[in-house]
């Protein structure tokens, strides 16, 4: 009796629920595209509006639909076009202006600089990182632990506290405006290397048992064994150090900020919005932001599955 | 044997490293300029002028470091205690750089002193003493659209214009029906850096004799009240709007869009209008006078040489080569945003940029630098948001002058 008085009800519920529910996925859905919209349509018009000569950017930021076929921005005299010859309603002539003046602006020594960064950054983070995890999960030596706890302290100090006193060491060192300048501070972080040791904890130990059984050495078991099975962890850390390296602006301008030729393209992408902001030159500008961004989003696009393995790995969504 | 030609060899090339400095160190000295990048044209015409600095002064090498977010990196290396030579700064940094002691007085190096626009001297002198020749300035002048005043059958702004002429003028652009839709008299922000200017139109100042800030107090009271009351009401009776209102990024970029017919702003606008908005025809002319006179805005930068230097001598030198009559004739010729800051190379910026840049040229003998005093960010942010409070109606004029001046004395209490 229970059981029937029980199941009408529900029954009822299951019909406006089935409702409720249709309604809660469309809304869900709406909620995500406008969500996906706001994300995506800044870098659509990024893209768009550094393929225009600047009275078009002014006139019609909006126009999104190239025609087909480049312009020059200005006329045999030198004058600019008007916006009216080069924009109608949603549609724009397309122009290479900003991109030409961009690589004038010495744009592919910057994007060099921050390819040699970020990869001389990450290959010495990989192989520091990792030998320091193994070491701290691994070898049991006096003081272990307080390294690893002062290591998982430096995490605590916000980076701008430290600029100065970088600033300060490396110019004693001499090595301000070179690239080892650059590289060597950043050549190993406390996350990689608490994310190496935490990875390097959960492998048993029977596996290194069976290499030492074998005689190999604590070197060849690390490289030959332990590495290889490590690429969840290794894959994570090579993900976040080339983000971080691609997007990193105060180490770069602090040590190679009075250097133009190392210059990366954080460096050269801020000075190109020169002193005052209002005088920015767009296409310029965008072309560079686009230039910047593209090798991130394929990184991305290319390794997704890992980007989305990684973070559930490390429980982080970057650093 | 590799390794140990490789040694030899490297220890060889290092020995004639240290030779080659040895040798130069004996009569070759090295400065560092740095200062942060403008355009590429003023970079490079920057970088001329070094050139031939070196070439007249065999004996001193100057090393040029423009550089991005200047700011932070010139901070980072007082910080440090090792800075360059010579920099740039901004009229807004001025005091708390001299308060730091890192920048030496120039009052018995600088040449031809009396040159300068005495507006920018007093900018860069401490007790009446000039500390850093200015390198370049801005003004703030009236821009208008001659499309729109041609439409509505109205004469042009002149330099003789008042706050009335003002007013009349937009009331008669928006009754005359000729603006296109959507379109403003007049476009003004909230800004304070654009405020001033009526404000020292209206007879206020910002410093007393005893150098203490003296902004809405005693007499300059009334005169931030008055030059308040007249802007709000410019914006409540709609015949201005600020640059978002105009779903613009800047009040420059507004009147380029034809969406005013009017604004103020400085001489950056003269290049930006002509590459981003060619098909726009437009004229300039002096601000309008207010009940205390005529006033405007300047914003300039100066060439310090840092205090703690090894080489102070060689420093002047080139700061006084880049700011001298002749300097400042070599940055009038090539005509870009700034002007010179000597009064003798007025004409030639103007024979470079055109007739739109006399406006610009003439507010030098009045001009007056809104800086507010180290530390006076709260009081910036108080006056600021008073201001956009009172152009929406939300406030009224005397209320925001109370609250602001209430905050000045609060941060000079400190």
């Amino acid at each position: 009796m229970s059981a029937t008085t029980l199941e009408q009800p529900v029954q009822n519920t299951s019909t406006t629920g089935k409702l409720i529910r249709r309604i809660l996925g469309i809304a869900g859905i709406l909620f995500l595209a406008i969500v996906a919209a706001v994300e995506i349509v800044p870098f659509v018009f990024t893209i768009v509006n550094s393929a225009k000569c600047l009275p078009a950017i002014n006139a019609a930021p909006w126009a999104f639909v190239p025609s087909s076929g480049f312009i020059d921005c200005r006329n045999e005299e030198g004058r600019p076009l008007p916006a009216s010859a080069m924009t109608s309603g949603v549609t724009f002539q397309p122009s290479l202006e900003g991109y030409q003046m961009v690589i004038a602006e010495d744009l592919p020594r910057w994007f060099m600089n921050s390819v040699i960064f970020a990869a001389a950054i990450t290959i010495c983070r990989i192989l520091i990182d990792s030998l320091a995890g193994y070491s701290l999960a691994r070898l049991k030596f006096p003081g272990n632990r307080l390294i690893f706890f002062i290591i998982l302290g430096t995490l605590m100090i916000p980076g701008v506290v430290l600029i100065v006193p970088r600033f300060i060491l490396l110019k004693q060192l001499g090595i301000l405006n070179t690239y080892q300048g650059l590289i060597i501070p950043l050549a190993a972080d406390a996350f990689g290397i608490f994310l190496m040791k935490q990875f390097f904890e959960s492998i048993p130990k029977e596996l290194e048992e069976a290499a030492e059984v074998d005689g190999a050495s604590r070197l060849t078991t690390f490289f030959r064994i332990i590495l290889p099975i490590s690429t969840p962890a290794l894959t994570a850390l090579t993900i976040f150090s080339i983000q971080g390296m691609w997007n990193n602006f105060m180490d770069a301008l602090i040590i190679v900020g009075t250097s133009p030729s190392l210059w990366t393209l954080t460096l050269g992408l801020t000075s190109l919005q020169g002193a005052g902001g209002e005088t920015l030159i767009w296409n310029l500008f965008l072309a560079g932001a686009v230039i910047t961004t593209v090798p991130m989003a394929i990184v991305f696009f290319a390794f997704q599955r890992y980007f989305v393995e990684g973070t559930s790995y490390s429980g982080l969504a970057g650093q | 044997m590799r390794r140990s030609r490789f040694a030899i060899l490297s220890m060889a090339a290092l020995a004639a490293l240290a030779l080659s400095a040895g040798v130069f160190a004996q009569d070759t000295v090295t400065i560092t300029l740095m200062g942060h990048g403008s355009s590429t044209a003023e970079d490079e015409a920057l970088n001329a002028a070094v050139a031939a600095f070196e070439e007249a002064n065999p004996g001193i090498d100057v090393d040029v470091q423009l550089v991005p977010d200047y700011d932070t990196v010139l901070q980072t290396a007082f910080a440090s205690g090792d800075y360059p030579e010579v920099f740039y700064t901004g009229q807004s940094l001025f005091r708390q750089y001299v308060d730091a002691g890192v920048i030496a007085n120039g009052s018995a190096m600088i040449e031809d002193p009396e040159g300068f626009y005495p507006a920018l001297a007093s900018v860069y002198s401490v007790d009446g003493e000039l500390y850093c020749p200015p390198k370049d300035f801005s003004n703030l002048a009236l821009e208008y659209n001659t499309d729109y005043f041609d439409a509505a059958g109205l004469d042009y702004p002149t330099a003789d214009w008042t706050w009335d002429d003002l007013r009349a003028a937009a009331e008669a652009l928006a009754a005359s029906g000729t603006l296109p839709e959507g379109t403003v008299p007049f476009a003004l922000n909230p800004d304070i850096d654009r405020w001033f200017a009526f404000y020292v139109q209206a007879g206020g100042t910002f410093y007393d004799d005893e150098g203490n800030f003296v902004f809405g107090e005693e007499d300059n009271y009334d005169a931030a009240v008055s030059a308040l009351d007249f802007t709000a009401a410019l914006t409540q009776d709609g015949l201005a709007a600020s640059s978002s209102d105009l779903s613009a990024g800047w009040p420059g970029e507004a009147f380029g869009q034809g969406k005013a017919a009017m604004t103020m702003e400085g001489n950056w606008v003269i290049s930006y209008l002509n590459d981003t908005f060619p098909d726009v025809n437009w004229g300039t002319t002096e601000l309008p006078a207010g009940p205390g006179g005529e006033g405007t805005l300047t914003f300039s930068e100066a060439y310090c040489v840092g205090a703690d230097n090894e080489h102070p001598e060689e420093s002047w030198a080139l700061v006084n080569f880049l700011t001298n009559e002749a300097g400042a004739e070599r940055v009038a010729v090539e005509g870009f945003g700034p002007m010179p800051s000597r009064e003798a190379a007025g004409a030639t910026w103007v024979e470079a940029v055109g007739p739109v840049g006399e406006a610009f040229v003439a507010g030098g003998a009045y001009a007056t630098a809104p800086v507010t005093p180290a530390g006076f960010g709260e009081f910036r942010d108080a006056l600021g948001n008073g201001i956009g409070e009172a152009f929406r109606g939300e406030a009224d004029a005397a209320d925001v002058i109370d609250e602001a001046v209430e905050v000045s004395q609060e941060l000079k209490a400190e």
